[in-house]
């Protein structure tokens, strides 16, 4: 047993009655990957503070119980006799190094263990091929990528070779391949080395192949489920439901396909459900010819309802049109484009998402078709006319931007001034502000809060709050920037609900994501941009006909059930060519 | 989906194609021995003793020969055996210029009425007379700001921020707590300033940006800008500090460096030289008769 918490609790302060979490029992074992779900406020991150002794060491707290860290009680170590045990990777790659440079940075680690100096060198070489880093043993941090950062600190939790590695959220920020090189990453070093992980993460998929264990974390703070993750994700799928948990995508799809089937053709599939894509295909590929074509036709059927949509609001005017944009930084040392000739048109009433690896401009392009930014070449036009032709107020009406971190948008004291803000601005009186703002309390779930400062919500509220204090404008274009980034299931479809609410109105959403899933399920048209330009345009559906490589080397990857209904595609298509070249062998 | 080898792992990586960031670059890298890159070899926090020395002593005197000598002394050793941008070098001048021509217009035109030496008149125009002692005031005066602004420059435009934290630490006993705080703070501050500029376009999307009346509004924006800064600040310290705890940092002050940082001849070299441009700019104003010590 590398690790295991006896008992324990964590109250915030010494006379508080309710804990965070209370009478936890977990063990990590060697060489296993533990993955902790719950809810987002559930107390997840704490306890993984509190398995490395943060709690109540640097944050002032009462822990009660014990863990053990191979026999031997966390209590009585010292801070930098834990950390050669315990390695942690926090999910914001910004704020977790304290040096320049990648050399100075991983020799911080091991100075402060004691390392002899001598040691050092050969340490920080060992830990950056680990994670596939060492040509950038020199560089500067801040020029790496947001993956590499992971992997970085993931190297920098290595380097003092510990038993036990807690990864919070790592990937929550990453492109799909950068995520999917990090849990290969993971995968390699438990392997490998015998390191116990836990890992807390939203997205599961690209973790699943690789999960030993699970431990779902329920509101009141106690385990509502450990063992293994099949069957948790078979047995309890309401429970997860209920708890807002993200059922891997494999699984739910499953689900669908089975309920589909069963309708069709009465025959009770027995089968566990799968967890990760590649189980997924092996089930439907072994099943018999006629529900696989069942399933294909439940797939397709899905697909056209969304293309009959594009279709009906094709024939509007355009609403924003960028004509052979270019932007580049303003600063001497490099005059490289950030944005290279973009074309583009925004017709009115479409989902477009803006896919592309981390890095190739994709906030940029948002802040330029927004107006905040000014291209250095080419114009782009909202209603035929030039962006700078608007006046600011009558710009802000028609163009709406949601960033990434909601905080930066709060420009009031309470929730409710918050959503009143931009109706005053308007003009509106004061009554029929009054209806509208405590209509939309209610419907992002903020009535109880509507006194208290933006600032002080949770993360999940933060993000419900600016959506909604966006949307209660009427702009005909709203230009996301990874709106649902962080979020769990609940939010995530509340948000996205929303969206396509007002696709369906007739105005235009464009959306930056990560999630294919997402992209899949709600968009229309999808902008690949990568290196700042344009690398694919067009209907989702043809996205997912470019050949994988070319997917990859975009940072994506096929949402699964595209891939799936690819697959069973192909079997048809084999058979039926194998079949009727049977058939004209006998004739 | 076996990407496993690292090959595959960095293949995809947007930042592989540009192998310039590889390019090891470290303060400490600069090792070329020539010896145009003396000053930056120096040990930032000897060189920083010498400066602080240098400008104490300098601070006695109050004479033209003293100051023009010396920064003229400083002037040839920053240029000689310092690498740095000189276009810096002069922007950041150009301000103390200002700065210096100011004293020396004051000077100049409402001299000490006490100290006229009214036997040498060098200029005179209508009621305005320069006389020689005037004069002689007035550079000394514009020089002393200049010569210790130079002795600055020296300074920064040859020194890592960070190796001067690590000399600090190493030399003169710093508690790591404080430099890794200031070396954390110090890697914030771009990030700030990004977050600002964020900060300020979302309030110009929500309809909050800057309005006519500019003077409330500037007052009104400060407080709006501040407090979404302070509270992601507030959160990234913590969380940062957190990390710092979790790779087993302890603020213990018996560590050991893996970058160590030594004081060598050349150190106690460059010390010398200062003291010695000092001496003999003391010297040379004594020897012409025109040595003045503050206050007389």
């Amino acid at each position: 047993m590398a690790l295991a918490a006896h008992n324990l609790s964590l109250y915030l302060d010494e006379n508080d009655s309710s804990p965070l979490f209370s009478s936890l029992n977990i063990q990590l074992k060697p060489g296993k990957l533990t993955l902790l779900l719950g809810p987002s406020g559930s107390g997840k991150s704490s306890l993984a503070l509190c398995l490395n002794g943060i709690y109540p060491y640097a944050i002032e707290s009462v822990v009660r119980g014990e863990v053990l860290l191979e026999q031997k009680s966390l209590s009585s170590m010292n801070a930098s006799s834990i950390a050669k045990h315990v390695g942690i990777v926090f999910q914001d790659p910004d704020s977790q190094f304290c040096m320049l440079k990648v050399e100075d940075e991983l020799a911080f680690g091991l100075e402060n263990v004691g390392t002899p100096v001598s040691e050092i060198d050969n340490r920080i070489d060992e830990a950056l091929s680990l994670v596939a880093l060492k040509a950038y043993r020199y560089a500067d941090i801040q020029s790496l990528s947001g993956g590499m950062k992971q992997r970085l600190a993931i190297a920098c939790a290595l380097a003092l070779q510990p038993k036990v590695l807690i990864l919070d959220e790592p990937t929550s920020n990453l492109d799909p391949i950068s995520t999917k090189g990090i849990a290969a990453c993971i995968e390699r070093l438990k392997k490998d080395h015998n390191i116990s992980v836990l890992l807390i993460e939203h997205q599961l998929d690209a973790w699943m192949p690789y999960v030993d264990r699970l431990a779902v974390l329920g509101k009141e703070g106690t385990f509502e489920f450990q063992g293994a993750p099949v069957e948790y994700f078979s047995n309890h799928p309401a429970q997860a439901k209920k708890l807002g948990i993200w059922m891997p995508t494999a699984t739910a799809l499953h689900e669908e396909l089975q309920l589909y089937c069963d309708r069709k053709c009465k025959t009770v599939i027995e089968a566990e459900s799968p967890l990760c894509a590649d189980e997924l295909f092996q089930k439907w590929s072994a099943m018999p010819a006629s529900i696989r074509n069942y399933a294909l036709q439940y797939l397709k059927h899905n697909r056209s309802k969304m293309l009959q949509h594009s279709k009906k609001t094709s024939h509007l005017p355009p609403l924003l049109e960028l004509d052979n944009i270019s932007f580049a930084r303003k600063s001497k040392k490099n005059k490289k484009n950030i944005i290279n000739n973009i074309n583009l048109c925004v017709p009115q009433g479409e989902f477009i998402a803006l896919v592309g690896p981390n890095g190739a401009g994709k906030s940029t392009l948002a802040g330029l078709m927004s107006g905040l930014l000014q291209p250095t070449e080419g114009e782009i036009r909202l209603k035929t006319l030039p962006l700078q032709h608007y006046p600011e107020f009558e710009l802000r009406q028609m163009l709406g931007l949601i960033f990434q971190h909601p905080e930066h948008q709060f420009v009031t004291e309470s929730v409710y001034d918050e959503l009143a803000f931009s109706m005053r601005e308007q003009g509106l009186n004061e009554s029929s502000i009054h209806e509208r703002v405590i209509g939309l309390l209610e419907q992002y779930r903020l009535s109880g809060h509507r006194h208290v400062s933006p600032f002080s919500l949770s993360e999940g509220q933060k993000r419900r709050l600016s959506v909604a204090a966006m949307l209660s404008e009427q702009q005909g274009l709203l230009i996301c920037d990874e709106p649902t980034y962080g979020q769990d299931q609940f939010s995530t479809q509340e948000i996205m609900d929303t969206l396509n609410m007002r696709v369906n109105q007739g105005m235009s959403v464009f959306m930056i994501t990560h999630d294919m899933e997402i992209v899949e399920q709600y968009c229309h048209r999808v902008i690949v941009l990568n290196h700042g330009k344009i690398a694919f345009n067009g209907p989702t559906s043809q996205l997912w006909q470019l050949p994988d490589e070319q997917l990859a080397y975009y940072h994506l990857s096929k949402p699964i059930s595209v891939h799936l209904a690819q697959q069973l595609e192909a079997m048809k298509n084999r058979k039926s060519s194998y079949s009727s070249t049977k058939g004209s062998v006998s004739l | 989906m076996n990407m496993t080898t690292s090959e595959q792992i960095n293949a995809y990586t947007p930042n592989s194609a540009s192998v310039t960031s590889v390019a090891a670059e470290g303060a400490r890298n600069i090792a070329n021995n020539s010896y145009r890159s003396f000053l930056n070899q120096v040990n930032p926090a000897i060189k920083a003793l010498s400066i602080i020395v240098c400008i104490c002593i300098l601070s006695f005197a109050m004479d033209y020969v003293t100051f023009l000598s010396f920064s003229l002394f400083t002037l040839i050793l920053t240029w000689t055996f310092g690498v740095f941008n000189w276009r810096k070098w002069l922007l950041l001048l150009i301000p103390f210029t200002f700065l210096a021509f100011g004293y020396f217009m004051t000077a100049v035109l409402f001299p000490n009425q006490a100290s006229i030496d009214d036997q040498h008149v060098i200029f005179s125009w209508g009621f305005l007379q320069l006389y020689d002692s005037t004069l002689q005031q007035a550079i000394a005066l514009a020089l002393r700001p200049l010569t210790y602004c130079m002795l600055s420059l020296l300074f920064i435009l040859t020194t890592e921020p960070i190796v001067f934290i690590f000399s600090l630490m190493q030399q003169c006993k710093l508690p790591p707590k404080l430099a890794y705080g200031i070396l954390a703070g110090y890697r914030f501050l771009p990030l700030f300033r990004q977050e600002l500029t964020i900060i300020q376009q979302a309030h110009r999307i929500r309809g909050a940006g800057p309005k006519q009346s500019k003077i409330i509004a500037f007052f009104y924006n400060i407080k709006r800008n501040t407090v979404p800064l302070f509270a992601s600040a507030i959160r990234k310290s913590e969380r940062l500090a957190v990390a710092m705890i979790s790779r087993g940092f302890t603020g213990d002050k018996n560590r050991d460096y893996f970058v160590k940082l030594h004081v060598t001849w050349r150190d106690w070299l460059f010390f010398g030289i200062m003291l010695c441009g000092v001496t003999f700019s003391f010297l040379l104003s004594y020897s012409m008769g025109t040595l003045n010590w503050v206050g007389k």
